[in-house]
């Protein structure tokens, strides 16, 4: 189904465990989630699966809250999220995008090999979302994460 | 979210781990999980988180696919999954009535507490999964299961 998946992937100049926390800990994740100057208002974020993941996101000072679950942790490898689901397994009625994102870290010479693939449920609603700038904004996000953590965590 | 959920709850006189066994391996699942005369075939499963739940119901000469995805497998003790994912959380599309199931089993004096929660997108969901005969279907399926686990004491 590779028509509905999209895929990002890039070497970051930063350590893995640090990608991981950076990720996982919403006192991180707000500083380099979304691309500047939009923002991050709140996270909320239980790390298992079934846990939520709830986003609030401020983009020309409108809020827009992002709901969903964590669906997979392997702790510094792989985060697996969604909003097709909440907390404790919760179908949602009208998801937005409708997708699943998986995040896979790997050790590499230079920092972290870093794979971000988003799986969507037509090859419509894929296309909606390159259209919307997953490339450009995902790419975006994984270079402010690494500017992040080298300039504040190293 | 309480009036989205169904939940059946029963004490069953079998062991957790075959109940277990019943609910997650396929060669056990064709014997218990459809209300007779109604069956169950080519049952695949793969126990992991992110794996497929596929098999075909037979009700009355109709044959009915049924995708599914694997949340969690926490061995004897809780068996999760949903119709709204398919392998590796693939999002599908055309779901008109998306829910996830959790099964938890602990120990009861007599042999297993049984608890099936089954999460809707809707409370009207619900209600019409409750009007198809959940709490009948399910009642039924259980008692299939319990005599069905009893004759795999060994």
């Amino acid at each position: 189904m590779t028509d509905t998946t999209l895929t990002l992937h890039r070497i970051l100049r930063a350590p893995r465990a640090l990608v991981w926390e950076c990720w996982t800990s919403p006192e991180h994740l707000r500083n380099w989630f979304v691309p500047r100057p939009h923002t991050i208002e709140n996270v909320e974020m239980d790390l298992m699966p079934g846990g939520r993941f709830n986003t609030l996101m401020k983009v020309d000072g409108n809020l827009y809250p992002n709901d969903g679950s964590i669906i997979a942790v392997d702790t510094g490898e792989r985060l697996v999220f969604t909003d097709l689901l909440l907390a404790g397994w919760q179908p949602v009625a009208e998801p937005g995008l409708g997708f699943t994102a998986e995040l896979i870290l790997r050790d590499h010479a230079e920092g972290t090999d870093y794979t971000a693939i988003a799986r969507h449920r037509t090859a419509e609603s894929a296309a909606q979302h390159e259209a919307m700038g997953f490339h450009d904004g995902w790419g975006t996000v994984a270079s402010q994460l690494e500017e992040y953590i080298r300039e504040r965590l190293m | 979210m309480t009036d989205h959920n169904l939940v059946l709850h029963r004490v069953l006189k079998a062991p957790r781990h075959l109940i277990y066994a019943c609910w997650t391996q396929p060669e056990h699942m064709v014997h218990w999980f459809m209300p007779k005369p109604h069956f169950i075939a080519d049952v695949e499963i793969d126990l992991r988180p992110g794996g497929k739940y596929l098999s075909t119901m037979h009700i009355d000469g109709n044959v009915m696919p049924s995708v599914g995805c694997v949340l969690e497998a926490i061995p004897d003790r809780r068996f999760a999954f949903t119709n709204m994912m398919g392998e590796d959380w693939q999002p599908l599309p055309g779901i008109d009535m998306g829910f996830s199931a959790t099964i938890d089993l602990s120990d009861a004096p007599e042999g297993t507490v049984y608890h099936v929660t089954a999460r809707h997108q809707t409370a009207e969901i619900a209600a019409s999964h409750e009007a198809m005969g959940f709490s009948q279907g399910w009642g039924l399926v259980a008692t299939q299961l319990e005599a069905y686990a009893q004759s795999l004491v060994k």
